[in-house]
């Protein structure tokens, strides 16, 4: 208890308590909204997120993450948050049909109103309580004729022209007005509709509610759920429908939209490796994405290290580099769209260029083999200055004394630089190499933007593309088709990620990256 | 194989060791840059294809793909005025998006990076190898669904608090911000390492607290390396079109990127006029910020490397 | 740690504090929101004017195109994203009404001014889902100064093609923007479609025809012209129309979309029937597909925007309206039989050998698969036969999956 001297209450600590009192009382409310509305996973993170920053923030013994306090509830929530998501998804069968909770889903279908075969449909016009805004009574007109007037809650009247209270008829027979009530005009009608539609007018079990701009029914709530026998009865039909892999069926297999997601197990998991159609194009996908990355990443070194070393005591160097790293400054999606331009075949300016310089192109964006290539390049093209810039800047830092002493004892420039200058180079840049290889991995704008994948790869169970690398696969699985398989698509994720994670993990250990300067 | 080498060596040697060039040290030394020039001049060229034909295009009132020529037949501002004067795609509404999210969420996740990147070089806690670990490993999950996550969260909130929701700028704001614990992390962390520790405790003798010695000292020295990750985090951000394709649904909350998408991928009609001249107008910002602060960048990403 | 202890505290007191779960208020004047594509967009926003004019309530519109419309619809709608109103093409129907997020619609006696095929087309298990307002399908294009006279067969088209390939004229023979939707008069001439009818005249996803002899043969008429050199190994959508806008393809089979940009880059068109397989033979004919407004069920503005389809859309000037601003043939019975621009009255023709698309969920999975093989196609990778049923192959599992 010693300790409590060494660090005294000051105004800061003071402000920070407070500051982190107000977060979490903010964050606790919305955690009690979120639970109102049955959604435990979000409310589980946020509580997570409360824990995080209120143990970090308060707890002398945790005052180092203090620092990462911040970051890391951010990180938990928009970073850590979606991949436990992802995690929960390989477990369902959600995607097309199978998007809701089955929460959601009887709360949809309980919402459903019908006309009952003893309701009755009127036309209607709508009356305006002089003194208050929420209150309306309707004019009825059934379709035989007879008129009626109804409230909210109160029952439903005959009432006809003439009666007390009922002022004179316009040229369609309808009362301009009502006692204490002012009529609705339909410029006004129209605007208030949906306002009007959710009120009950009449009394139970006659609730008339408005259903469209002319009409007015008697309906009934059509599903009813039991939580009991889990059970949907449709009211109007007297079916009785069971959940049944995710949709509310009948005995005789009818089923009713809209389908919920259930637990499948490791369901996806089996269907990924138990088809071997899925398997041939998934290792085509899994052993390009590594091509790619690596090459993305050596290509564009070795262009940046190649004009880095080539231009390092070249009069105007500083013209030259300010024009070489135009290319970084450009926005991606930009460069990504002009290049798939200029390589179009039918029309690309560097296409007829070539046409015109060897009398033929390559098919950059049908053959699989230049479609490839065109991506490296392009890649290339999108970094290279990065590591230019690096590696001159690594090239600086790499004590001259050091070349001096080999070039006295005889080495030419080639053995200098790949025996001395290399080595240390590739020491210095090898975290930034790796940093790269990351992004590229999952560099999915390159890919979608480019060529979206394509060309085809034939004989996939499902659409894949010979340039498609596992982010833009999944995104296809899960987004860009009819299939929708989210379930799939993330345990596709998971699977892949486990089989990078430990490559990866491997790579690490021989860069610096988790080392320190300062111990 | 032996014969071979054994015979092949020795004549290669002679002949590239006493290279027979009859040019002096100075004419070799200009050939040399008469080289380095050439190569220069074809990377440049390579550099500035894409670009020439983005600008050439924008001006060519053709408006389709078709535009091969370098110089348009009758160059017009066509283009340029098509984008500004279309009142159904507000651009000029999304480039102020753009900049308004770009900077907002840049401030907010340079700042978190800073910070954390001090706490990871400056203490030595329980747990901090592995978080830094966690943090790489994090980095390549294939987040392909995690959009489905973001989407649903932010739909969630929004239904209680309305500001928070999908179609506003303060949920791309915060999901880009969270980026703050990522590989630019350990670029920072790397150049705060290489500050060296003396300075910091002399202050703490005086009695400085770590985080008046973080404000006071560190960011001041750690200015260059911070205006890189300024600059790169900004780029970064303005150029993404994933996120905001799909968490911003009406247009006046696009963000530049999404709709020069927008412009090309259109179920009827590609414009690919405006679609360049939109190109061009959203790059020049940028462009413009970068070579301002060209000179700051190239020295923290050197820095950073070095230091890393 | 007494910190900690008094800081949950003060936590714990603090969220029982009642602080107020504000619900979503009633806006007192609702806003509509319509999803349309870029077409359409500049249309309906104009149109929408005179709504807001005559009952105050604001129209906004949206350049979102069928993918993104679909997307959010079929995986966002059911818990409250998504516009009020879109417009989509009636193919998509099915998945909508299977995935429960478009309302029914009631157009009362107003049902009697549109086409009767056209209602037919966002008919769905006997309730009606949209209202359509244009009927659009595709016809064949040519360039009248290289092609005077319409082709009566496909072997003819290719031979004019090819000759005017051999006289130097054109770089291509025909443009194609896809082997799949625009190709499928083609198709269609040699015996081939994609879905069958039942017994009641249902499309079924039971009868897939995509990997049948005539899909193949129409297949391998394109085939021939690539392999050959005539046409380009590009299957891309906005090439193929430069091709043609620019001259250099004598042929194209688009819709009505393309006839403004035609009309821009003032390449002397014309439009026709289609050709037949053989002399003798039935000329192939077009899908036709209907655009037309649909509702979001999990609308807050649900009524309102029926009404605003009802009411507003389903009128004779909102009908000239929108035929004026986007011509293509209208739903709209007097705004139909009053056209008299030849350019629709060219699609008309051609559409009457058309069928409509069908609109049955299994649609949604041809899609996707009939692009991948239209590009193995042309690229050569696979023969027509191989690709047609690796595609069927492909649409046959995801039925029995999605089942």
């Amino acid at each position: 208890m010693n300790k409590k001297n060494a660090f005294p209450v000051t105004p800061s600590t003071i402000i920070r308590l407070v500051l982190v009192s107000v977060f979490d009382v903010a964050v606790l409310s919305l955690i009690r909204q979120l639970l109102d509305d049955g959604n435990y996973p979000l409310s589980g993170i946020l509580g997570v997120v409360i824990i995080i920053i209120t143990l970090c923030f308060s707890l002398e013994k945790l005052r180092y993450y203090r620092w990462l306090g911040v970051s890391l509830a951010a990180t938990t929530l928009f970073v850590l948050y979606p991949i436990l998501y992802t995690i929960y998804l390989s477990t369902t069968n959600a995607g097309y049909g199978h998007i809701l909770t089955k929460q959601e889903a009887v709360a949809f279908l309980e919402s459903q109103q019908y006309v009952p075969e003893s309701g009755q449909q009127y036309k209607w016009t709508a009356y305006r309580s002089l003194e208050s805004t929420n209150d309306y009574v309707l004019w009825l007109q059934a379709e035989d004729d007879a008129t009626f007037l109804t409230g909210i809650g109160t029952a439903t009247q005959p009432a006809s022209l003439g009666d007390d209270g009922i002022g004179a008829a316009d040229d369609k027979g309808i009362p301009t007005s009502i006692q204490g009530y002012q009529r609705l005009e339909k410029r006004d009608t129209v605007a208030m509709i949906d306002q009007l539609g959710q009120l009950e007018f009449g009394s139970a079990p006659d609730i008339i509610r408005i259903t469209s701009l002319t009409v007015a029914a008697t309906t009934q709530q059509r599903y009813h759920y039991d939580s009991d026998g889990d059970t949907l009865t449709d009211a109007e039909t007297g079916l009785v429908y069971h959940p049944d892999e995710g949709v509310f069926t009948t005995d005789d297999g009818q089923e009713l939209p809209p389908g919920f997601r259930v637990g499948v197990g490791l369901d996806n998991f089996e269907r990924f490796f138990a088809s071997s159609a899925l398997r041939g194009p998934l290792v085509r996908i899994i052993s390009w994405n590594f091509a790619y990355a690596i090459l993305s990443v050596l290509c564009s070194f070795a262009l940046g290290l190649f004009i880095a070393v080539l231009f390092e005591t070249l009069p105007g160097r500083q013209i030259i580099r300010a024009l070489l790293i135009i290319p970084y400054p450009i926005p991606a999606l930009v460069s990504i769209l002009i290049w798939r331009n200029l390589l179009n075949p039918d029309f690309g300016a560097l296409v007829s260029l070539q046409n015109s310089i060897f009398g033929t192109a390559p098919n950059w964006l049908t053959d699989p083999k230049w479609t490839r290539i065109a991506i490296i390049i392009i890649n290339m093209w999108l970094s290279y200055p990065y590591f230019y810039i690096v590696s001159s800047g690594a090239l600086q830092a790499i004590p001259t004394d050091m070349m001096d002493a080999a070039a006295v004892d005889g080495a030419n420039a080639w053995q200098r630089f790949s025996k001395i200058t290399l080595p240390l180079l590739l020491k210095i840049v090898s975290p930034l190499l790796v940093a790269s290889f990351a992004f590229n991995f999952n560099n999915f704008n390159l890919i979608y933007i480019f060529n979206q994948g394509n060309p085809p790869i034939a004989g996939s169970p499902i659409p894949a593309g010979h340039t498609d690398i596992l982010i833009s696969f999944v995104y296809r699985l899960a987004f860009n088709s009819a299939i929708s398989d989210y379930g799939l698509g993330a345990s596709i994720s998971i699977v892949l990620f486990l089989f990078i994670a430990a490559i990866t993990w491997g790579q690490f250990r021989y860069t610096r990256v988790l080392e320190d300067q300062t111990v | 194989m032996t014969d071979i080498q054994t015979h092949s060596t020795p004549i290669a040697t002679t002949s590239y060791k006493k290279p027979n060039f009859s040019l002096n040290y100075q004419q070799r030394r200009w050939l040399g840059y008469i080289i380095r020039y050439l190569i220069a001049a074809i990377l440049i060229v390579f550099a500035f294809v894409p670009v020439v034909w983005v600008l050439s295009a924008s001006f060519n009132p053709s408006g389709s793909l078709v535009s091969i020529e370098v110089i348009p037949k009758n160059p017009g501002l066509g283009n340029y005025r098509g984008l500004f004067e279309n009142q159904y795609y507000p651009y000029l509404t999304w480039l102020k998006n753009s900049f308004v999210v770009a900077s907002i969420s840049t401030f907010l996740s340079v700042s978190s990076t800073t910070v954390s990147a001090y706490g990871l070089s400056r203490f030595r806690f329980y747990g901090r190898k592995t978080l830094m670990r966690a943090i790489l490993i994090i980095s390549i999950f294939p987040a392909a669904l995690s959009i489905i996550a973001l989407y649903t969260t932010f739909q969630q909130v929004g239904n209680r608090i309305g500001i928070l929701g999908l179609d506003s700028h303060a949920s791309l704001i915060l999901i880009y911000a969270s980026g703050a614990l990522s590989i630019n992390v350990f670029l920072v962390k790397g150049y705060i390492d290489s500050i060296p520790l003396e300075i910091e405790e002399s202050a703490l003798v005086d009695g400085a607290t770590h985080a008046q010695i973080f404000r006071m000292i560190t960011l001041p020295l750690a200015k260059p390396i911070l205006i890189t990750i300024s600059v790169l985090t900004f780029m970064a951000i303005y150029g993404d079109f994933v996120l905001p394709r799909i968490l911003m649904q009406s247009s006046d909350k696009y963000t530049v990127m999404v709709g020069l998408y927008l412009f090309q991928s259109a179920d009827y009609a590609q414009n690919w006029g405006v679609f360049t001249a939109g190109a061009v107008i959203a790059a020049l910002p940028i462009l413009g910020l970068y070579m301002l602060l060209q000179r700051y960048i190239i020295g923290g990403l050197t820095a950073g490397a070095v230091k890393l | 740690m007494k910190r900690f202890v008094f800081l949950v505290v003060l936590v714990v007191l603090a969220v029982n504090l009642p602080l107020s779960a504000s619900p979503k208020a009633v806006a007192q004047t609702p806003t509509l929101t319509i999803w349309t594509d870029d077409q359409r967009l500049p249309v309906l926003t104009e149109l929408s004017k005179a709504f807001t004019e005559e009952y105050g309530v604001e129209v906004v519109v949206e350049p979102q195109g069928t993918e993104n419309t679909m997307n959010t619809m079929t995986q966002g709608a059911a818990t409250g994203e998504g516009p009020d109103i879109f417009t989509i093409p009636h193919d998509n129907m099915g998945r909508l009404v299977d995935t429960g997020v478009v309302a029914p619609l009631d157009l009362g006696d107003k049902a009697e001014f549109f086409l009767p095929n056209s209602l037919e087309a966002f008919t769905y298990n006997g309730e009606l889902y949209g209202v359509p307002f244009a009927v659009e399908n595709d016809a064949l294009f040519r360039n009248v100064d290289l092609v005077p006279e319409a082709p009566k067969t496909w072997a003819e088209a290719a031979e004019i093609g090819r000759q005017l390939v051999d006289e130097g004229k054109v770089e291509y023979a025909f443009a194609f923007p896809d082997l799949g939707y625009n190709y499928y008069p083609v198709y269609t001439a040699f015996g081939g479609y994609v879905f069958g009818r039942d017994e009641e005249g249902n499309y079924t996803a039971d009868d897939l025809g995509m990997d049948n002899e005539g899909m193949v043969a129409g297949a391998e008429w394109a085939n021939s012209l690539i392999r050959d050199g005539y046409a380009s190994e590009n299957l891309d959508w906005e090439a193929a129309h430069v091709l043609f806008e620019s001259g250099q393809a004598p042929f194209i089979i688009t819709g009505p979309w393309a006839v403004d940009r035609f009309k821009t880059n003032e390449v002397p068109y014309a439009i026709s029937a289609f050709p037949a397989a053989t002399e003798d033979g039935e000329p192939g004919g077009p899908f036709i597909g209907v655009q037309g407004f649909m509702v979001n069920a999990g609308s807050e503005n649900l009524l309102l925007a029926q009404t605003y389809l009802t009411e507003f859309i389903a009128t004779d000037e909102s009908m000239q309206y929108i035929f004026d601003n986007d011509p293509r043939p209208s739903a709209w019975v007097a705004v139909f039989e009053a056209t008299e621009d030849p350019d629709m009255r060219g699609f008309s023709e051609a559409g009457v050998t058309g069928q409509a698309m069908p609109a049955i969920p299994a649609m949604g999975f041809v899609w996707d698969a009939w692009e991948s093989a239209g590009l193995l196609i042309t690229q050569g990778e696979l023969t027509p036969s191989e690709a047609l049923s690796q595609a069927a192959e492909q649409i046959r599992t995801q039925i029995t999956e999605s089942e």
